[in-house]
């Protein structure tokens, strides 16, 4: 069984808001927003998820004047697997943790 | 202290050219594209996107955090992302091997030449650190021909000097005698930066053979004015200490003009100028000190030096004399120069720069690959109709 590499809390955070809805595009500032990051943390967290080939990336089709295009983000299909790996990580504890916790309950408990 | 009047003017430049609005872009807007511009190609369109999310952040604090935050990304994105790849048995050899040779060149040198034990000793350290880094950082070493040719000419150059040091300290003891090691450390860091710096150099940037032959052009020109300098012209007791800076200061101002104009890039002209730089700095520190030994007679000029000697413990003239210039170019001629000399390098690679762009303007030569490409509209872009 491979085992699932845990992202850090913000990384996890991200995925989790990606994953809750995964046909909907978002914007890069509104998740900072939602998920209260900082724009200097969101950026790295989301191109490195786009390295990992977790994260799909495209750009607004309809123009906006004065604006330029905005850049749009979601899971991939691997992206969904991983939020929902790493989902089930987060909330199963660590089996040193649970064997450590079955040898140290007394007898008969 | 040219340097202390000119940086800070160029940095106060620079931040006012960063704040003022220009048209509808406000300065966040114009640290935010000048972060995005700094990305790596690979990189173009993360730039685009952090540009774009700025348009919809109002409020004056939060466009300026917004764009701090782009400076931060723009700084860790500058580097490729690093695979994690075994390391196998480099690390280990390079350090085990690296230490055991500094610990016999360090015996050798307590032997022979006591007064540069430490030096030999801080030398192989930091060499040897140098080298397990090199050799951590990298799946398999890749030196190419460049890096080779600068790695060697640096070597050379950093093996005369230690020579001509060497020389001074067997011919005249008390003069490479340094108490408190200061110099003794200082000169290695100087000759590791130096060799590292020129690895560096030669890899990154492109246009690296380019950059490599005005480097070494420039050094091997100003190594030529010093040795002839040296030879015809009566040494002094100050050694050839009048030409170093005109020398240095006019080679490395016309290789990175040069180098700017020829590679149509400021970059690849700053980087050549410091080749000259580094290149220069060790051919005149080993031709002034070698000039300097072949003396016949020490005398004493200054009347600082004659009051100064008598009180100053060491044996004789020539020793004092020879233990003041060592000191001297290790200051001076490896650092304080090459320092002022690097400034010029920036101004002259972008009057290289400049100088292209109008010549290109003026003759409208076509195709003109001097001016940057028009960015790619946003149809070239992978574009995606957000569901």
């Amino acid at each position: 069984m491979t085992r699932v590499r845990r992202p850090s809390a913000q990384t996890a955070a991200v995925l989790q808001a990606l994953a809750a809805d995964p046909g909907r595009w978002r914007y890069g500032y509104d998740l900072c927003i939602q998920l209260g990051i900082r724009a200097g943390s969101m950026y790295p967290i989301l191109i490195r998820l786009a390295d990992r080939g977790l994260l799909e990336t495209g750009w607004e089709s309809q123009q906006v004047p004065g604006r330029p295009a905005r850049h749009l983000y979601r899971l991939t299909a691997a992206g969904r697997d991983y939020a929902a790996s790493a989902a089930m990580a987060a909330v199963a504890p660590p089996q040193a943790t649970a064997a450590r916790r079955l040898r140290l309950r007394p007898e008969g408990a | 202290m040219l340097l202390l009047v000119v940086l800070p003017i160029l940095a106060a430049g620079g931040l006012a050219w960063l704040v003022r609005g220009e048209g509808d872009r406000d300065a966040p807007a114009r640290v935010v594209a000048a972060a995005a511009a700094r990305l790596p190609a690979y990189r173009q369109d993360w730039g685009r996107a952090m540009v774009a999310e700025l348009t919809q952040i109002h409020g004056r604090s939060s466009r300026w955090r917004f764009a701090a935050a782009m400076l931060r990304v723009a700084l860790v994105l500058q580097s490729r992302p690093r695979r994690r790849v075994p390391l196998g048995r480099r690390v280990p050899l390079a350090a085990c091997g690296g230490l055991i040779l500094t610990a016999a060149v360090t015996a050798a040198a307590a032997a022979r030449v006591p007064d540069l034990s430490v030096f030999a000793a801080a030398l192989g350290l930091l060499l040897t650190g140098y080298a397990t880094l090199a050799a951590s950082r990298s799946q398999r070493p890749h030196l190419t021909l460049p890096q080779l040719i600068a790695g060697a000419a640096a070597f050379a150059g950093a093996a005369a000097s230690i020579t001509a040091v060497t020389r001074i300290a067997v011919a005249h003891p008390p003069a490479a005698a340094d108490r408190t090691h200061a110099f003794s450390v200082l000169f290695a860091i100087i000759l590791t930066c130096y060799l590292a710096l020129t690895q560096t150099l030669t890899r990154r940037g492109g246009h690296t053979a380019a950059v490599l032959w005005w480097g070494l052009t420039g050094a091997l020109a100003s190594g030529a004015a010093w040795s002839i300098a040296a030879l015809s012209l009566p040494v002094s007791t100050d050694g050839i200490a009048a030409w170093p800076w005109p020398v240095g200061a006019t080679a490395t101002l016309a290789v990175s003009v040069g180098a700017a104009a020829a590679c149509r890039s400021s970059g690849a002209g700053i980087r050549a100028g410091m080749l000259t730089t580094i290149f220069g700095a060790l051919l005149h520190f080993t031709i002034d000190l070698t000039a300097l030994l072949h003396l016949q007679h020490y005398t004493l000029t200054s009347t600082y030096d004659i009051a100064a000697y008598p009180r100053s413990g060491y044996p004789d003239i020539a020793s004092y004399i020879l233990s003041d210039q060592v000191a001297g170019d290790i200051l001076a001629g490896l650092v304080l120069y090459p320092l002022s000399w690097l400034l010029l390098a920036a101004l002259g690679a972008a009057a290289g720069a400049g100088l292209r762009q109008l010549t290109a303007r003026h003759t409208r030569a076509a195709p003109d690959r001097s001016r940057p490409e028009p960015p790619a509209s946003h149809a070239d872009t992978q574009r995606r109709k957000p569901a």
